[in-house]
């Protein structure tokens, strides 16, 4: 079982990647870089987060290009966990590669609010979005591959374990 | 049961007899492309431990690198410079047969020249819209540069089998209209997710009827319909173009007549009209005819999307003796320079420049602000693949998107335009 508890940043529909990480200030590094992270739609955002929070959007985020600083930045600004009322493929993919948890949960933006403490369980077996007020849904199991994965904190351990074992055979 | 195209690839990628969607597989990949994003991917398998760099991989010649988003690094970037550097630098040091540098042209052109890409083969890269290669029968997908890391130490990464929807594109489509107008009627009749997490299998007349740069250009844009394969059936056109860049051994992989689909969908080409996406993302489409007085101060036709000869060819045809607005300008990106050579060779080149056109080298330059980025307020009317917020280096400017025709016709009147009264008899 993987829980999270942490505060609501709600955003909208289609957030793309380019709004998460303008292309502008993609090669700048991550200090630079997380300062203007949905800078297009909600300006000194990273002086709004703190560690543990949960960012929850509506359809299609992470929508466009695959660039993974679009998800490293979330880490960066320590947003723990995702929840969408759906995620864009690619993005999906490179949460799970980065660890970062990703749930879809269709509706999911017209239930929760800005601010809203939430506690996240998630488990192969299925899991649940609680909130402080005893509001509750339950989401589905999640796949035993990427349950794993988020695990095992993301392909990057898996890359660290391959590279070590290689060193020392 | 039959199996789809994807569910067909993925399981001889897997070594399994068959697969069914929504099981999950651990495939062998055919072949990696890397643009710039191959600094990235080294600095990964470095901070993961490797300090010397991508120790080796796991079978160079399936590793293809492309030099194009920043072909060659503007604006004084040098941290742009030492990434090419670097990848240069890794290239030789791993002896990767398959370098292709900043003269060559954009990786979605480039890579269905080389004579790498094969029908049936399983091939990924991180940039988002390597679904292309699904016009020449392959399953193109993109990934993030971590997923890069792993797949280059050990060829393999694991997947889903997407389920597969079946868009047939009925009747004939007029010679006004681009791969680009069925791509938005699709988004528009559909929303932008139709796709999410599905392969997509085109079929009918108007698709049979369509060239290859047709193709690549709805394959290309499928991701935008959250596609993670994109596929066209191999036909005669499809032979030519592999025979004609030497691919020998052709194995098409062709869906089974009972293979199962999660939904299919029709559209009557003969109904589509020129079609405009408004900023700044695919969910508000409408008629060129209804937007005809939107002002635009720049225009932009080609990149991985639509610089291939078809659109270089509609352009020159409607700015043939004519000029680009003087407040507009018109910035014109062949694909690749082997599209760049075949554009001179018929006059297009000297028809666009001649009617006030700024043609670049090809590069990812004008899709994403490297070339011609925007003032504050200004608008831009784009053939290239996306026109989210902030695109091309400001966002406080407006990016609406259209066929090669709609942007041509527009950088002469200097608004958004409906293209069917210009072109010649």
């Amino acid at each position: 079982m993987l829980s999270f508890r942490g505060r609501v940043h709600k955003f909208g529909d289609n957030i793309d990647t380019d709004i998460i990480t303008p292309g502008k200030w993609m090669h700048e590094g991550m200090d630079i870089l997380k300062k203007h992270a949905f800078e297009a739609v909600r300006p000194n955002f990273y002086q709004l987060v703190k560690a543990g929070d949960i960012l929850v959007a509506g359809r299609n985020f992470g929508y466009g290009s695959h660039r993974e600083q679009a998800n490293a930045v979330l880490k960066s600004l320590g947003i723990n966990v995702i929840i969408a009322d759906s995620i864009s493929r690619i993005y999906y993919r490179n949460c799970i590669a980065l660890g970062i948890p990703a749930i879809i949960y269709p509706g999911i933006s017209k239930q929760v609010n800005e601010g809203d403490e939430l506690e996240v369980l998630l488990h192969t077996s299925g899991g649940k979005i609680v909130r402080d007020d005893n509001w509750s849904v339950a989401i589905s199991p999640m796949p035993e591959t990427v349950f794993t994965m988020l695990e095992q904190g993301g392909i990057s351990q898996l890359l660290k374990l391959y590279l070590k074992n290689e060193r020392s055979s | 049961m039959g199996m789809t195209i994807a569910e067909k690839i993925l399981a001889r990628c897997a070594q399994k007899q068959r697969v069914a969607s929504g099981e999950f597989v651990n495939a062998a990949i055919d072949l990696i492309m890397f643009h710039e994003a191959l600094a990235m991917t080294s600095q990964i398998i470095e901070e993961a431990g490797s300090v010397e760099g991508i120790p080796r991989v796991w079978d160079a010649r399936k590793v293809a690198i492309v030099l194009d988003h920043y072909a060659p690094p503007p604006g004084k970037n040098s941290k742009m410079a030492n990434k090419h550097a670097k990848i240069r630098a890794i290239v030789e040091q791993l002896k990767l047969p398959y370098f292709y540098d900043v003269n060559s042209g954009i990786c979605h052109q480039v890579l269905p020249e080389s004579g790498l890409l094969r029908p049936g083969q399983l091939v990924v890269s991180p940039d988002s819209h390597t679904t292309l290669y699904g016009a020449l029968n392959v399953a193109g997908t993109g990934i993030g540069e971590t997923e890069a890391a792993l797949i280059l130490l050990t060829g393999e990464l694991w997947f889903m089998v997407p389920p597969t929807i079946r868009i047939k594109i009925e009747g004939k489509l007029s010679k006004y209209l681009n791969g680009k107008d069925v791509f938005l009627e699709v988004a528009r009749r559909f929303g932008s997710e139709i796709a999410q997490y599905k392969a997509i299998e085109w079929c009918g007349e108007a698709v049979s009827d369509m060239s290859l740069d047709g193709r690549m250009c709805i394959a290309n844009q499928s991701v935008e319909l959250g596609a993670k394969f994109s596929f066209f059936e191999v036909d005669e056109k499809t032979l030519s173009f592999l025979k004609g860049h030497g691919v020998r051994e052709i194995s098409p992989v062709y869906p089974d007549s009972d293979a199962v689909y999660e939904e299919e969908y029709s559209i009557d080409a003969t109904q589509l009209e020129p079609l405009v996406a408004c900023p700044h993302s695919f969910a508000d489409i409408k008629p060129a005819e209804e937007l005809q007085n939107v002002p635009i101060q720049q225009a932009v036709i080609g990149c991985c999307a639509n610089g291939r000869m078809e659109d270089l060819a509609v352009a020159a045809h409607i700015l043939k003796d004519k000029k680009v607005a003087p407040k507009v300008r018109l910035i014109v990106t062949p694909a690749s320079s082997e599209v760049y050579t075949m554009a001179l060779a018929k006059g297009y080149i000297e028809t666009l420049v001649k009617a006030g056109a700024i043609v670049t080298n090809s590069c990812c330059g004008p899709c994403i602000g490297n070339i011609g980025t925007l003032a504050d307020e200004e608008v831009c009317l784009t053939s290239t693949s996306r026109n989210f917020k902030g695109r091309m280096g400001n966002p406080q400017a407006s990016i609406y998107l259209a066929s090669p025709a709609t942007v041509a016709a527009s950088a002469i009147t200097g608004k958004i335009t409906d293209p069917r009264e210009w072109f010649n008899a």
